[in-house]
């Protein structure tokens, strides 16, 4: 151990000699051999420790040279280049690495510290050689006392596919459909969005207790992403423009036994663009009836004031409280108005929309008993919207029309909830190291559209197309046990069982009668919910640790005299991690995981005039596999190296069955030209090798390849002879491109450098 | 006066003459003399403590990385272990803040720990022990981020938290008390390691492999084609939860799922006027945001997402199904493409004022 550490001395000796650089080899976490040498000094051992001078054994601020090195904050930069060839787009999407790229890496973590002052300077940064997906952090504070934090970020997003469009001005506040019926001749558009955020933070403490903090974030978010025209099948892009902006300051006290949090936080969003102008290339655009306007997310703000706070009453005991409003408002002028003859004349030219939301939240904790503790917890969140409740539409009817029309309204829909819930949560430690956890939670729900009240003259709504509930209730059991059967194995099994009731579907004009509005709408239907967890995690040998989940929850959904909807929902999780040290300087890893999510969905289809067509039925299933290995070697005391591999297959599927009503056989049970969906299969494999070298230098040499794939078979943006998806045949020929199968070869070069 | 306490002969063996001097061979006289001087002193220390506590050339050894570590540093120096010395370069070892603690504040004051009693082999652990990673996975600290959070075992859950919750309150942590991890028993050290200036838990890169060592559905979704830009970097599970508990539902940070969502999707928050009842409630109605196999994290694909709730004539009951080719009629494109909103394209809520009956259905 001394040779060890003496040479561990002289290389941070030679390092410092260097340029003030030491690898980090020399602070690796220690192989099995070092460990058990880091167990406290017997006496033995104490009497031939090296002894210690005066001078070498001093304080942190007058170190020991020979500890000095390991007590200093650390920084590490890394640098190097890397080529990526091939094809990537799925997996590509937020990193933007999607194709074939060469590019600079540039990493950092830079940590300074003046002992004196407890003055720290910050900096570190990721991906700062790729120009789209940088990240920096810059932070300069007295530990304590106050700091100020500047932080950068890039998110792009890319879609994994491609558009081939002649339709004109993509992206714009005015687009063109090129009404034409060719396709794969225009011009090609690789649809993406960035974001890019600023956050500066700075804080200021006074006497330890008292600590004043503002968070300002500005963010800009801009870019296409697909949108339609509404009516037709045609392709347009959304114009992305968007500017938000937050600021949140908070002033908090925290003592030993009372702690206080109170802030403002403030949200602004604006939109550079409000409406865009569509028309088919060709019309006459003089006419209002030429044009789809179609009117993007208008600028809205919200305002909350907050209050939070701890306290406690006993060792045992504690009570938290936080009380907050929030007023969410959008009053941007409503475009459409500006177009002649568009809007209903007594329409809103603002919206006014005003969103108030009251939330209450009141927890307790304390041991009454040892070994007892015992939580409670109640939620008050009224969510009120208001909102007027604006005549939009108002369409006179039309009796002498074939057929005649009624008369058609369409109010603003402000949407109310007011949320209670209390919670009992109890957990008991017994004997055997056994630790048993009982709760229950209830919710009530009352919630509120404009359903049959003054804006309808009969006090049935005609305007909702949705059964609705104006009350929710639901309560869950919960139930674990959690056991340490030795020092090696932890194992817990959670039971939870849940039951949602709910009043009347509230009746509408639209629905009421009819058999096609017999639904229960999954979010408001009754359900039971049953949920099992098991856990465990085994480390039969010190080399040696196995770590086993299985999950498995069930939905029903009811009740049974609405037919439609979903019936039933059902997810299993089972998995497996092992880690496994066969002989030092050797590490085996692997982990498996099998999933399965299903959803029994029945529906019904009519016809435009209300003639019942058929039934359907439909078991929904979506499984996901994936498998990881992991191998590393220590070679020598300069050579590292090792491989992950990751598989990962996810596949889907739609099975339907269609029930032909035989009152109306005519009707297939698909339309022509069309055919049952078809299973989508997913697999993808990432193999990813390392080299790690260290000689050159007081750095180590990393080298990287990685090899991924990815296929897919798809369908969403194809047809179903496989041919890729094309919009309208009479307006517009947008060519949709997806790679089915994606291969890629990365490499990198990094030479990673830490010093003090 | 500790070491005197623990072991008088040999500190001061160590303190006053050179390991060279004793072991090297020279002059034994020297060594006799020197063991002479020591018992001298030894019991003057004992007969006179004061003296010895004012006496300038104390040979009382000094901290090495905190304040009071003495004691444990004595052992725990840098020939023991470079891992505990790395406390100093973190904020705990930031001497200035006084707030910092010292060894025994987090680990006890071990008596028994420093002291090994007669007749004992081994020993005793300090009195608050945290667990150590696994040996495997202390190879390569790469090495963990598709696996658990393998630890030997520690002290109980509830002393590891209390050791913390002594200086840390308030804030971030003012839920803890309740929250769904205390009451499962996690330790802050299941998640956080304490003698690294890099706790991985804190990394953005790094983060959520932590919370994927024992949160395998999560784990399972990200690995779907439609996810949050979490294993790419760019996000992490903190931007959503706070794992040290919240008042709000499964510990989001905000109080409702949907002012979360807001925090980066502001374009819908609205409100809207005409606004979609059951995206206003709760944007999980339809959405997953930790994956999906379908596009824009939606839950199932249209039409069987939208049919879910609606239930009516003309084109809403459509059969889920594959157009041959463009030339179908738009009725039954519900299922390729972007499904239904290919149409009601503002599906989260719309402003158009058109005197028609499409400006309240999302297409305009």
């Amino acid at each position: 151990m001394r040779k060890n550490n003496n040479a561990l001395t002289l290389a941070v000796c030679v390092a410092a000699m260097l340029g003030g650089s030491s690898s980090t080899w020399s602070e690796e976490p220690k192989t099995q051999d070092q460990e058990t040498t880091s167990a406290p000094k017997t006496q033995d051992q104490e009497t031939t420790s090296a002894p210690k001078t005066q001078d070498q054994k001093s304080t942190s601020w007058d170190m020991s040279p020979t500890a000095a090195p390991f007590t200093a904050p650390e920084s590490v930069y890394s640098f190097g280049v890397s080529v990526l060839d091939g094809d990537r787009q799925q997996r590509g999407m937020f990193d933007g690495r999607e194709d074939d790229k060469t590019w600079v890496l540039l990493d950092a973590r830079l940590r300074s510290r003046d002992d004196a002052t407890g003055t720290w300077g910050i900096a570190e940064g990721h991906d700062l050689g790729l120009t789209d997906n940088r990240d920096l952090l810059l932070g300069y504070e007295r530990q304590g006392e106050w700091g100020l934090r500047f932080e950068y970020l890039e998110i792009p997003r890319i879609a994994p596919y491609t558009a081939n469009s002649k339709n004109e001005g993509l992206g714009t506040s005015k687009q063109i459909i090129a009404n034409s019926t060719k396709f794969g001749d225009g011009q090609t558009y690789h649809i993406e969005t960035e974001r890019d955020r600023l956050i500066f933070n700075a804080f200021h403490t006074l006497n330890n207790h008292i600590k004043f903090n503002v968070n300002f974030k500005h963010e800009t978010k801009e870019g296409t992403r697909q949108w339609g025209r509404g009516s037709a099948n045609e392709f347009l892009l959304e114009p992305i423009d968007y500017r938000t902006l937050q600021f949140d300051p908070t002033i908090g006290y925290s003592a030993s036994d009372l702690q206080l949090l109170g802030g403002y936080s403030g949200s602004w969003f604006r939109n550079e663009n409000a409406l865009v102008d569509t028309y088919l290339q060709g019309d006459d655009t003089s006419k209002l009836a030429s044009h789809t306007y179609l009117v993007l997310p208008l600028d809205n703000e919200a305002h909350q004031f907050y209050l939070t706070s701890g306290y406690n009453f006993s060792p045992v005991t504690r009570v938290n409280l936080k009380i907050s409003y929030n007023r969410a408002q959008s009053n941007e002028h409503l475009p459409t108005t500006d177009i002649a003859g568009l809007s209903y004349a007594n329409g809103p030219t603002r919206l006014d929309g005003e969103v108030n939301t009251t939330s209450m939240l009141l927890g307790f904790t304390t041991q009454p008993l040892p070994g007892l503790s015992i939580t409670t917890k109640l939620r008050y969140f009224d969510e009120d919207d208001q909102t007027p409740g604006w005549l939009v539409v108002d369409i006179p009817a039309a009796p002498k029309a074939k057929p005649p029309t009624p008369e058609i309204q369409v109010h603003s829909t402000p949407v109310s909830l007011r949320t209670m819930t209390s919670q009992l949560e109890g957990t008991y430690r017994l004997p055997y190291e056994t630790t048993l956890t009982g709760g229950v939670e209830h919710k009530d729900q009352k919630r509120q559209v404009p359903f049959g009240n003054d804006i309808v003259a009969d006090g049935l709504d005609d305007e909702r197309f949705v059964p609705w509930r104006t009350d929710l209730d639901e309560t869950t059991f919960r139930l674990r046990l959690g056991r340490s059967l030795s020092e090696t194995i932890d194992g817990s099994i959670g039971v939870e069982h849940g039951i949602r009731k709910g009043s009347e579907y509230t009746d509408s004009v639209k629905i009421m009668g009819n058999a096609q509005g017999k639904i229960n709408p999954f979010f408001i239907a009754d359900r039971d919910r049953d949920k099992v967890r098991l856990a465990m995690d085994w480390r039969p040998l010190e080399r040696l640790g196995v770590q086993v989940n299985v999950e498995n929850a069930m939905d029903r959904y009811g009740p049974e005299q609405e037919p439609y909807g979903r019936r039933k929902g059902s997810a299993q999780l089972y998995s497996v991690d092992v880690d496994y040290t066969p002989v030092d300087k050797w590490l085996l890893t692997s982990w498996y995981s099998y999933d399965i999510n299903k959803t029994w969905q029945d529906g019904g289809r009519w016809s435009s005039t209300g003639v019942h067509e058929a039934d359907k039925s439909s078991v929904l299933k979506d499984i996901g596999s994936s498998l990881g290995l992991g191998v590393r070697n220590q070679w020598n005391e300069k050579v590292k190296l090792g491989s992950d591999v990751q598989w990962t297959r996810i596949k889907s599927s739609f099975d339907e069955s269609v029930s032909v009503d035989p009152v109306s056989a005519a009707t297939p049970a698909y339309p022509s030209g069309v055919t049952p969906l078809g299973e989508i299969i997913t697999p993808s494999t990432r193999l990813n090798t390392f080299l790690e070298y260290k000689g050159l230098g007081p750095g180590i040499l990393r080298c990287d390849y990685t090899h991924e794939r990815w296929s897919s078979n798809d369908w969403t943006w194809k047809f179903s002879d496989g041919s890729s998806y094309v919009y309208s045949a009479k307006t517009d020929g947008t060519l949709i491109e997806t790679k089915d199968t994606q291969s890629s070869d990365f490499f990198g070069v990094m030479y990673t450098t830490h010093f003090k | 006066m500790f070491f005197i306490e623990k072991n008088p002969l040999l500190s001061l063996d160590g303190a006053l003459l050179g390991r060279n001097d004793l072991l090297g061979g020279g002059n034994l006289n020297v060594l006799r003399c020197a063991q002479a001087v020591c018992l001298c002193l030894i019991l003057l220390f004992r007969v006179f403590p004061a003296a010895a506590a004012e006496g300038k050339e104390s040979p009382v050894r000094k901290d090495v990385v905190l304040r009071g570590d003495a004691e444990c540093t004595f052992c725990h120096d840098e020939e023991d272990s470079t891992t505990l010395l790395a406390i100093g370069k973190t904020r705990h070892g930031t001497l200035a803040d006084r707030r910092t603690p010292t060894c025994t504040s987090c680990h006890g004051p071990s008596r028994n720990h420093l002291k090994k009693q007669e007749g004992q082999e081994k020993r005793p652990k300090p009195d608050i022990t945290y667990g150590r990673r696994a040996p495997a996975l202390r190879l390569d600290a790469r090495i963990d981020e598709d696996f658990g959070n393998f630890k030997t075992p520690g002290s109980p859950a509830a002393v590891i938290n209390q050791a913390c919750i002594t200086c840390h309150q308030g804030d971030k942590l003012m839920f803890w008390s309740g929250s769904v991890h205390a009451n499962q028993e996690m330790a802050c050290t299941n998640c956080h390691e304490i003698h690294t200036d890099h706790d991985r838990v804190l990394d953005r890169q790094s983060q959520p492999k932590v919370c994927f060592g024992c949160h395998k559905v999560q784990k399972s979704m990200f690995n779907r084609p439609s996810h949050h830009p979490v294993p790419e970097g760019k996000m992490t599970c903190s931007n959503c939860h706070n794992a040290h508990g919240s008042l709000g539902h499964k510990s989001l940070k905000w109080d409702s799922v949907n002012e979360t969502c807001y925090q980066c999707h502001m374009e819908k928050r609205g409100p809207f006027l005409h606004s979609h009842p059951p995206v206003a409630e709760n944007c999980l109605n339809c959405h997953n945001p930790h994956g999906t196999a379908v596009a824009d994290l939606l839950n199932h694909r249209t039409p069987y997402l939208c049919q879910s709730c609606h239930s009516d004539t003309s084109h809403r009951g459509q059969v889920a199904g594959l157009p041959k080719d463009r030339s179908t009629n738009p009725g039954v494109l519900g299922s390729i493409a972007r499904g239904c909103v290919k149409c009601h394209t503002n599906i989260h809520g719309g402003n158009s004022t058109e005197n028609s009956t499409q400006s309240g259905r999302f297409r305009r």
